[in-house]
């Protein structure tokens, strides 16, 4: 079929299927607009559902199970492992992926989405072309969202393939190695290596800062720190890969410390988890005057518009946390100030959590922050092994960990690490959202016994009369 | 170190002005006691002096935009060292200094581009160079409420638990009545409004603010088209907001009777064309208002005070709307005085010279829309004024006599509105009778002094 010039008219061209695009998308249509979705990928979902954060849990939770059944053995229950079926893994991992993409495919029929594939690049500020699409040359729009996203920053002078992964690959289960090695102590290189040291690979992490989360409260990474020292082979802080030289099945990696003792050392795979950078190039930004930073993440306002009036970004392409949930919200902000709704991106808490068993999970201000911006607080938490829950669960472990602002008793932030931490930090996050205090906090009844307790408990320690403690 | 310049309260529990002209430009050079900028406030002009000697940095305002007490008019930098005079508002050096800081982040971002989680959202955010204060306490729904009735949140004053800001404190601002402006208020009235708070949150419970789908706009639109509603602005807002609160607060009664002017026409014509029958009116209610002085008197938080002094406000029709300015220590002039006084006043209502001293201080007030027709009318009071003596069409009227016969007389229409908490009928039909009298025997009247 010979395809002509043919023109698609929309009120709202949204570029990209991930959760900051198909939300712009489904918000836009809700909102009454002629809404039109670009997407270069064959489903819908973006990294996050397709090849990050959902397989990644669904990987994470086989993997805890399987922990669990082993500490379940202190108590009397004698539950030994019988072997894994990686490819079943894989398959159920999948069923999960595809039964929220055609969810979502479902969701754009419905609201009246149309959804295009291809790849879309700005001929001026109210056209995008369309290439390697059946279905348009062209998109008219009134208003754009782009929501490009990011990719994995790779090592330089190695580029991915083989045995060298990228988050993506890892995630699809082609193999189990041996011995594998972790680049980047962040979010993705904890859970992957917590993944595949649950395989039954041997498992090295090496991490460029003196701890593993660097970005999180040290306090909190601690206990986890504790729990990758009995499943990794080893942790490496402040170590950097100098180089990998690829020989048959074997990876030869130069290790460096910083102390100029370099080693070398066999792996049979790399994991490169460093990072990610944004998607940004090839899109015509730069001709319809789309500003950008040195990184190439799209310069927003509050209202999610670029510094082109008709073109609004959201999510990874505008660097930021680049977290889905931050992205969901931007999308819909970008979709309700395009229908002439007064929405800003006002946001004073995104939660961030770290799916590994335990659980490391924040929100809000953190005590460094707190500490860097010169705002008077105060530290308070609260050790799960006074909470009845995490005892009788076997996970003492756990701390909630709340600050808070001295003048007002406000919550400006909460870390916790333990199981079920991302609870915690929702409901941390929607109290320093609602601006509340350490009474409101205190005054609201929490079940008992459960995790959510330690937020109430924090609180009344913050206080001063904690109820399970003895000041 | 730059300083700010904001709107002051002049004392009169101003909240909000409008402003009229805007002086001085970024970058002029400006001397303490300059006049930087007028601003309309209540019926009023004035012009604002700087606190300040500078040069001007960034002025906030432009013209038509409504300011509040409290809100940034001009900043100055202040290489020019000018004394910081007490009392005034002066910003210290967070907002420069946040400026700073901003750019700096902006700096490191640049060079560091893996920038990851953690880092405030906010800087990362090309804003419209807003100083980053602190968070106002509220929740996302009252900060969404503020944006749709475009009122800058960070400018109200939050009634809850420890200045937490609740929606009914923006929706209040949108009215334009600042909660802690109101002065010293009786703790019986808050706990009232903190009930009535609670009904209408408990009310509001009930009725989720759902959306509407079907009634969204089916195409994007961001901007207001023309003929759209708008607010209303200056002297307007000022007059609506007045009449509102009178009519609200006040119980009015309106007691109209009529005066035979047959002789006092007669008169003016042969002694004083030259004085309007305004000027006849204000002079027969002076003289009532003195056999009658409950209606010589203000009223307010439950006070009543009998003045013992007399100024007049005489309504006038103007371009820009009603003005009221007001005849000071009426009851001390002659007839002469009081017409060319009038006059005067007039002139300046219409020119849009009266000062705030010129429309400020009524004891009573007279409105006369006769000239332009109109048999009967409902006036309202001037708070905290207790009367206002309407003023309809005279003419030429059968009237039966004593004797039976109808005869042609010149008749005016008299209209007293009463605030019926400090006087009751019988009163105003006393009053009134008396304004009658006068105007009906201009010896009488003239007598008057």
């Amino acid at each position: 079929m010979v395809m002509g010039e043919q023109t698609i008219e929309a009120d709202v061209a949204v570029i990209g299927g991930g959760p900051g695009g198909y939300s712009a998308a489904f918000r836009a249509a809700s909102l009454g607009l002629d809404t039109v979705l670009v997407s270069d990928e064959p489903r819908l979902g973006g990294v996050c559902l397709l090849r990050g954060c959902i397989p990644s849990k669904a990987l994470l939770e086989a993997v805890h199970t399987i922990a669990d059944a082993q500490r379940v053995g202190e108590w009397g229950i004698d539950l030994r492992l019988d072997g894994i079926d990686v490819e079943q893994l894989h398959e159920r991992t999948e069923d999960v992926v595809d039964r929220l993409s055609s969810g979502l495919d479902q969701i754009a029929q419905r609201r009246g989405v149309r959804v295009v594939h291809g790849r879309a690049t700005f001929e001026e500020p109210g056209v995008l072309h369309l290439t390697d699409s059946d279905e348009a040359t062209r998109i008219r729009f009134d208003a754009a969202v782009l929501a490009a996203g990011s990719q994995p920053v790779a090592l330089p002078g190695v580029e991915f393939g083989g045995q060298v992964w990228d988050s993506s690959a890892a995630l699809r289960l082609d193999s189990v190695p041996d011995r594998l090695l972790v680049v980047g102590g962040g979010y993705v290189g904890v859970e992957m290596g917590q993944i595949y040291a649950g395989l039954g690979a041997t498992v090295s992490i090496c991490e460029m800062e003196d701890r593993l989360l660097p970005l999180a409260d040290p306090e909190i990474v601690s206990p986890l720190t504790d729990r990758l020292a009995e499943q990794f082979e080893r942790i490496m802080t402040t170590t950097r890969v100098e180089e990998i030289e690829r020989s048959d099945d074997t990876l030869h990696v130069r290790l460096s410390n910083g102390d100029g003792d370099d080693t070398t050392e066999e792996f049979d795979a790399v994991l490169v988890a460093i990072g990610r950078t944004v998607r940004s190039e090839g899109l015509g930004l730069d001709e319809i005057g789309v500003e950008r930073r040195e990184d190439g993440s799209v310069v927003v306002d509050e209202s999610q518009r670029t510094s082109v009036e008709s073109v609004y970004a959201v999510g990874d392409v505008t660097g930021g946390s680049m977290l889905a949930h931050d992205a969901f919200r931007q999308g819909d902000i970008a979709a309700e100030v395009i229908a002439g709704r007064p929405s800003r991106y006002d946001v004073r808490a995104v939660p961030a959590v770290v799916f590994t068993d335990p659980q490391v999970a924040w929100v809000g201000t953190s005590a460094e922050e707190a500490d860097d911006r010169e705002i008077p607080h105060r530290v308070v938490t609260f050790p799960w092994r006074a909470a009845g829950r995490a005892l009788a669960s076997g996970r003492p472990e756990g701390i909630t960990k709340l600050i808070v602002e001295e003048e007002t008793d406000r919550l400006l932030g909460a870390a916790v690490v333990g199981p079920g931490a991302e609870h915690i930090v929702a409901e941390a996050g929607l109290a320093i959202e609602m601006a509340a205090t350490m009474r409101d906090i205190g005054a609201t009844i929490h079940t008992h016994p459960t995790i959510s307790e330690t937020f109430e408990e924090a609180a009344l320690r913050a206080l001063g009369h904690p109820r399970h403690l003895p000041s | 170190m730059s300083r700010t310049f904001s709107l002051q309260d002049p004392g009169e529990g101003i909240h909000e002005a409008e402003v009229a002209e805007v002086l001085v430009a970024e970058g002029d050079s400006v001397e303490e006691d300059d006049s930087v900028m007028v601003v309309t406030t209540d019926k009023a002009d004035s012009e604002l002096p700087s606190p300040f000697a500078g040069t001007v940095e960034t002025v906030h305002v432009s013209v038509g935009d409504i300011v509040e007490v409290g809100d940034p008019l001009v900043t100055f930098d202040g290489d020019e060292d000018g004394e910081e005079p007490a009392g005034r508002d002066v910003e210290d050096e967070g907002e420069s200094d946040e400026g700073e800081e901003d750019q700096e982040t902006d700096g490191e971002e640049e060079e560091d581009p893996q920038a990851e989680a953690g880092e405030d959202e906010a800087d990362r955010r090309s804003t419209s160079g807003e100083p980053s204060a602190a968070p106002v306490p509220a929740s996302p729904s009252t900060r969404r409420l503020a944006r749709e009735l475009d009122i800058d949140i960070s400018a109200v004053d939050g009634s809850g638990p420890g200045g937490r800001v609740l929606a009914d404190d923006v929706r209040k601002a949108a009215e334009g009545g600042r909660p802690d402006a109101e002065g010293a208020e009786k703790k019986d009235e808050k706990r009232k409004k903190k009930k009535e708070k609670k009904e209408k949150r408990a009310k509001e419970a009930e009725e989720p603010e759902e959306e509407q789908p079907q009634e969204q706009p089916t195409e994007p639109r961001r901007r207001e088209e023309p003929g759209g509603a708008q607010p209303l602005r200056g002297w307007r807002r000022a007059t609506a907001r007045r009449v509102a609160e009178s009519w609200q607060t006040i119980p009015h009664v309106t007691h109209m009777d009529r005066a035979d002017i047959t002789g006092l026409e007669t008169f003016r014509a042969e002694r004083a064309p030259d004085l309007t029958m305004t000027a006849f009116v204000v002079k027969a209610a002076i003289g009532a208002l003195s056999e009658h002085p409950r209606f010589n008197a203000t009223f307010r938080d439950d006070e009543l005070e009998v003045r013992p002094d007399c100024h007049v406000g005489v309504a006038v029709d103007t371009e820009r709307g009603l003005v009221v300015p007001v005849l000071a220590d009426a009851d001390r002039r002659s007839l002469r005085e009081i017409g060319d006084e009038l006059e005067q006043l007039g002139e300046r209502a219409r020119s849009g010279s009266l000062e705030r001293d010129d429309v400020s201080g009524g004891t009573f007030t007279v409105t006369n829309v006769g000239p332009l027709g109109g048999t009967a009318f409902t006036p309202i009071i001037v708070p905290p004024q207790v009367a206002i003596l309407g003023l309809a069409r005279a003419a030429p009227t059968p009237v039966v006599t004593d004797d039976g016969e109808i005869v042609v007389r010149t008749m005016l229409p008299i209209c007293l509105a009463f605030d019926h908490r400090i006087n009751d009928g019988a009163d105003a039909a006393r009053f009134v009778s008396t304004i009658v009298a006068l105007l009906e025997d201009p010896d009488e009247l003239l007598m008057r002094s």
